[in-house]
C-alpha cells in the first residue's frame, strides 16, 4: 500500500463531527486530501444540538468525533440541554457548569453511539475520558502507574484537615470533568505559607465572584484568593493527586505528550515550562527531544513510550488517545491523562506523517482496506 | 598566542581555548574532561585574525568565563589540585536567575548524580540525596552510602529535597546522618544541604536548621552551601580550613546574619549570601553587614556575594567606600532590586584589586548599563529573558 490511496471499493465515507471553525477539522480534512481521500463532510455541534436529526441525514459510514471545545454557543448549548441555566450568562472563558457541561456532552455522544455508526472511537470511550476519576479507576485497574489520587473533599476546611492527616503538602486538584488544564491547581501549603499555581483569573461577573481561564498560569499567596479559587472549584467536583516533582532539564520542567496510533506510540512531543503545567497553550514551548534523550536515555524514553500505549490500551476499542506521560525524578514514567481529543499536534511529523495523517491512514487500515 | 579560558555553574563546567596561529586561529572547547571539538578559522591577515581572537575573547570574559590559569582548574579536570584545593571558581552557585529552577548539574565543578540504592556507590561521582514523592529515603541512602567503600574517597556531597512530601521537615536527620559518619567521609570537602527547586519546595518555605555540627564534625571542609532560611543557624560559626560559605534564602534572619559576621573563618575566601526581602524573614539592616564590609573579618576574602537583596541599593551605596572593596576581585550584587541609584554609587567604584562586578537581574536604564560596561571591569548587567523595563513593582529574583 503506498502513499496516495486511490478511493477504492473498499473505501468507506468519513464523516467527521466537530466545530467547523476549528483548526482540528480544517487541518484534519486537509490531511484527508492530501492522502487522496475526499474531503471527509463535518457535522457541526451546532446543527447537532440545534437539530438531533441532522445526525440521521449525515450520509457516512465511519465517524471520528472531534473537540467541542473552543466554541461558546456550542458550550451554552450543551449546558442548557441537560437543564442547566436557560439563558447560562457565562462569561467569556469562565470555568463554570462543569458537569452540565460534561452532562450535556455525553448527552450527544449517547445520540453518536445510538444512530449504530461505526467511530473511529467509540463515544462511550470518549465519555470515559473525559472523566477523570473513572480513568483513573481504570489505570489502576489495569495496572498503569498513575500518581496516588483520590476524590477531593468538596470544601476547603475538609480538604485541608485531609491532607493534613496524610502529611502531605502538596497536592494536584483537577476538575473531574474538565479539559486543557481548564480547572487545574498545583496547591501547597505549609503551617506558614500557602500558594496555588492555576491557569485562571479572579473576576467579578454578574455581581459575585467567577473563575475565567487564562493564559498565563498565577500564583496565588494569601488564604483569601486561595479559598476563594477552591471555594469555587471544589463543589464541580475534584481529583486530588500526588503532585510528582517533574524531570526538569536546563530550560524547565518537562513532561510527554504522546500519540498512540493503532496501540503504538508514534507523534511525541516534550513540553517544558518553569510553572506546573506544561500545556502548550499556556505560553509554555516545545521542549529540546535530543536533550530529553541525552538526559534520561533511550531505555527510559521506550518505557515511557511503553506506559503510554498501555494507557491507550485501555481503551482498545479507541484507535488514538493522545496520553501525557509525566517523568518523575528517578527516571520514572506515569501517567498524568489521557485525552481523546488529544491529537491536536500541528506541524509534528513521525515516519514523515503528520499526525492527522497518520491517523487518517490508520483508520482506513482498521476500518475501509483490507 | 593562546588563551585558556573555563566557565563553571550549576549547570555546566566548559573550557574555551583559543591559540593564534599566523593568519588563523583555532578554537578548542567543550565540557570539562573531555576533549572537546575543534575550529579553525582563516584570515586574510595576522591583524584580522589577532583582532578576531580578541573580539571573541572579549565574549567570552563578559559571559563569565575566566582564565584557567588564574582559577586553578584547566580543561582537564576541575578536580582539587595537588594540595587538595578546589578551585575557586568552583564554588560558584548560580549565575543567572535561571539557574534556581532547576537542580545542581554540578557542584564543585563536577556532574552530580543522583544516588542510587541499587547501584554500587563510587568514590569519584558526586552524589545527591533527596526523598522521592513516594517514598522518603533520604536517611537510608545516606546511612547506605556512608557504610560503603566510597564513603571515604568521597569530597563532595549534595542534599537535595530531603524532605519528600512533607515540606515542613527539617534537615535535622540528614545532619545527625553525616556527623555520626564523620570518620567515614574523612575527605568530606564540600556539602550542599539544600539543593532543591522552586518545584520542589519554595526556597522560603525550605526548613532549614542549626548547619555548625557540619563544620565540627569536618575539619577539611572547604565549602558550605546551603539554600533555605527558615530556622537556619550557625550557632557555633568557626572552621580553621573554611574557604567557601554560601547561604541561599528568600530572607534571612538577622541572627544569620550576625553569626557570621562575629564567624572566626580565617581563610575564608568566598561570601555567598542571598539576604532576600522582609516580607520573607529579612529583618537585618545594612549597618548590621558593617563587619563584614570593614575587611577585617575576613583577610583572605575574593568573592563577596550579597545577592538576592531588596536591599541591594543601599548595599551599593556603602560598599563603594568600604575597606571590602579594595581586597575582593568579585562583588556580586546580583538578583537583588538593583537599580539605578545602586549603578550610580558603583559607577565610582575604584578598587585596585577588583576585577569582576556581578549585577544581573536590575532595573539599570540604558544609559546606566552603557556607563558600567565601561568600567574597566568585567561586567555583567544582564537581565533574564521577560524582566520587563517599565516593571511597576521592583521584586527579588527569589521571593518566595
Amino acid at each position: 500500500m503506498n502513499g496516495a490511496l486511490s478511493q477504492s471499493a473498499n473505501s468507506c465515507r468519513l464523516g467527521l463531527i466537530g466545530n467547523p471553525e476549528n483548526r482540528r477539522i480544517r487541518d484534519f480534512q486537509a490531511a484527508a486530501n492530501a492522502l487522496g481521500y475526499a474531503t471527509p463532510p463535518c457535522l457541526s455541534y451546532e446543527e447537532l444540538l440545534r437539530d438531533p436529526e441532522s445526525l440521521a441525514r449525515f450520509d457516512v459510514e465511519l465517524i471520528r468525533i472531534d473537540s467541542p471545545g473552543e466554541n461558546q454557543a456550542v458550550a451554552k448549548a450543551l449546558i442548557q440541554r441537560v437543564g442547566g441555566p436557560g439563558n447560562a450568562e457565562l462569561t467569556f472563558g469562565e470555568i463554570g457548569f462543569l458537569k452540565e457541561y460534561h452532562r450535556g456532552f455525553c448527552g450527544v455522544l449517547d445520540i453518536i453511539e445510538q444512530r449504530g455508526i461505526p467511530c473511529i472511537n467509540p463515544p462511550c470511550d470518549i465519555a470515559v475520558m473525559f472523566d477523570k476519576w473513572k480513568c483513573h479507576q481504570r489505570f489502576v485497574e489495569h495496572d498503569v502507574p498513575r500518581p496516588v489520587s483520590e476524590l477531593a473533599p468538596a470544601d476547603v476546611p475538609s480538604l485541608r484537615e485531609h491532607m493534613r492527616a496524610r502529611r502531605s503538602g502538596r497536592v494536584f486538584l483537577k476538575p473531574l470533568h474538565g479539559s486543557s488544564a481548564s480547572g487545574v491547581c498545583a496547591l501547597r501549603w505549609t503551617a506558614q505559607h500557602q500558594q496555588l499555581i492555576a491557569p485562571l483569573r479572579i473576576q467579578t461577573a454578574r455581581e459575585q465572584a467567577i473563575l475565567v481561564n487564562s493564559l498565563d498560569v498565577r500564583t496565588y499567596t494569601t488564604m483569601a484568593d486561595i479559598e476563594l479559587i477552591l471555594g469555587l472549584l471544589l463543589p464541580h467536583g475534584m481529583i486530588m493527586e500526588q503532585w510528582i516533582p517533574k524531570l526538569t532539564l536546563p530550560e524547565g520542567a518537562v513532561d510527554l505528550r504522546v500519540l498512540v496510533i493503532g496501540g503504538e506510540a508514534r507523534h511525541w512531543v516534550v513540553r517544558q515550562s518553569r510553572h506546573p503545567m506544561t500545556n502548550l497553550h499556556l505560553g509554555n514551548q516545545r521542549g529540546d527531544e535530543a536533550a530529553l534523550l541525552e538526559h534520561i536515555g533511550t531505555a527510559n524514553l521506550e518505557a515511557a513510550f511503553r506506559v503510554a500505549e498501555k494507557a491507550a490500551a485501555c481503551f482498545p476499542d479507541s484507535l488514538y488517545a493522545g496520553v501525557d506521560v509525566l517523568i518523575d525524578s528517578r527516571h520514572r514514567a506515569l501517567v498524568g491523562e489521557i485525552n481523546a481529543f488529544g491529537d491536536l499536534l500541528p506541524r509534528l511529523t513521525h515516519r514523515g506523517e503528520s499526525a492527522y495523517s497518520a491517523i487518517a491512514k490508520a483508520c482506513h487500515t482498521r476500518f475501509c482496506a483490507i | 598566542m593562546k588563551r585558556e579560558l573555563v566557565y563553571m555553574d550549576a549547570k555546566s563546567s566548559k573550557f574555551w581555548n583559543i591559540e593564534l596561529s599566523g593568519n588563523s586561529h583555532t578554537v578548542t572547547f567543550g565540557r570539562i574532561g573531555t576533549n572537546g571539538q575543534s575550529a579553525t578559522k582563516t584570515f586574510p591577515t595576522e591583524e584580522a585574525a589577532r583582532k578576531d581572537m580578541e573580539k571573541l575573547i572579549k565574549e567570552k570574559l563578559g559571559k563569565g568565563y575566566v582564565d584557567a590559569a588564574g582559577s586553578g582548574t584547566s580543561a582537564t579536570g576541575a578536580a582539587p589540585s595537588t594540595d587538595g584545593l578546589i578551585p575557586l571558581i568552583a564554588f560558584s552557585s548560580i549565575n543567572h536567575r535561571e539557574e534556581i529552577s532547576r537542580n545542581a548539574g554540578t557542584f564543585i565543578g563536577k556532574r552530580v548524580v543522583d544516588y542510587d540504592p541499587e547501584k554500587p556507590a563510587k568514590p569519584d561521582v558526586i552524589y545527591r540525596f533527596r526523598g522521592d514523592y513516594d517514598e522518603n529515603n533520604t536517611v537510608e541512602n545516606l546511612q547506605q552510602f556512608i557504610a560503603s567503600d566510597a564513603a571515604s574517597g568521597t569530597t563532595a556531597l549534595v542534599i537535595g529535597a530531603w524532605h519528600g512530601d512533607d515540606a515542613e521537615l527539617s534537615p535535622e536527620d540528614v545532619i545527625e546522618v553525616l556527623v555520626k559518619g564523620k570518620d567515614r567521609l574523612s575527605n568530606l570537602a564540600a556539602i550542599y544541604v539544600g539543593d532543591i527547586t522552586s518545584e520542589e519546595n519554595e526556597m522560603s518555605w525550605i526548613n532549614q536548621c542549626d548547619l555548625s555540627p557540619l563544620l565540627k564534625a569536618f575539619p577539611k571542609l572547604q565549602l558550605l552551601r546551603s539554600r533555605g532560611g527558615q530556622g537556619l543557624a550557625l550557632s557555633s560559626p568557626q572552621h580553621e580550613n573554611l574557604r567557601g560559605l554560601a547561604m541561599e534564602t528568600g530572607g534571612m534572619d538577622v541572627s544569620v546574619v550576625r553569626s557570621v559576621c562575629i564567624s572566626n573563618f580565617p581563610n575564608l575566601e568566598y561570601l555567598e549570601l542571598w539576604l532576600g526581602t522582609d516580607e520573607y524573614g529579612a529583618n537585618f539592616s545594612v549597618p548590621d553587614l558593617q563587619p563584614i564590609l570593614s575587611g577585617r573579618l575576613f583577610p583572605k576574602l575574593k568573592y563577596l556575594g550579597l545577592r538576592n537583596s531588596q536591599q541591594a541599593d543601599d548595599i551599593a551605596g556603602v560598599i563603594v567606600n568600604s575597606p571590602i572593596a579594595s581586597r575582593i576581585e568579585t562583588l556580586d550584587l546580583s538578583l537583588g532590586v538593583l537599580t539605578d541609584e545602586g549603578a550610580n554609587a558603583l559607577l565610582k567604584l575604584s578598587s585596585p584589586t577588583l576585577k569582576k562586578l556581578n549585577l544581573h537581574y536590575n532595573y539599570f536604564s540604558p544609559e546606566v548599563i552603557k556607563q558600567l560596561k565601561a568600567l574597566p571591569l568585567t561586567v555583567d548587567a544582564s537581565k533574564p529573558s521577560g524582566m520587563e523595563e517599565e516593571d511597576e513593582w521592583r521584586f527579588v529574583a527569589v521571593g518566595e
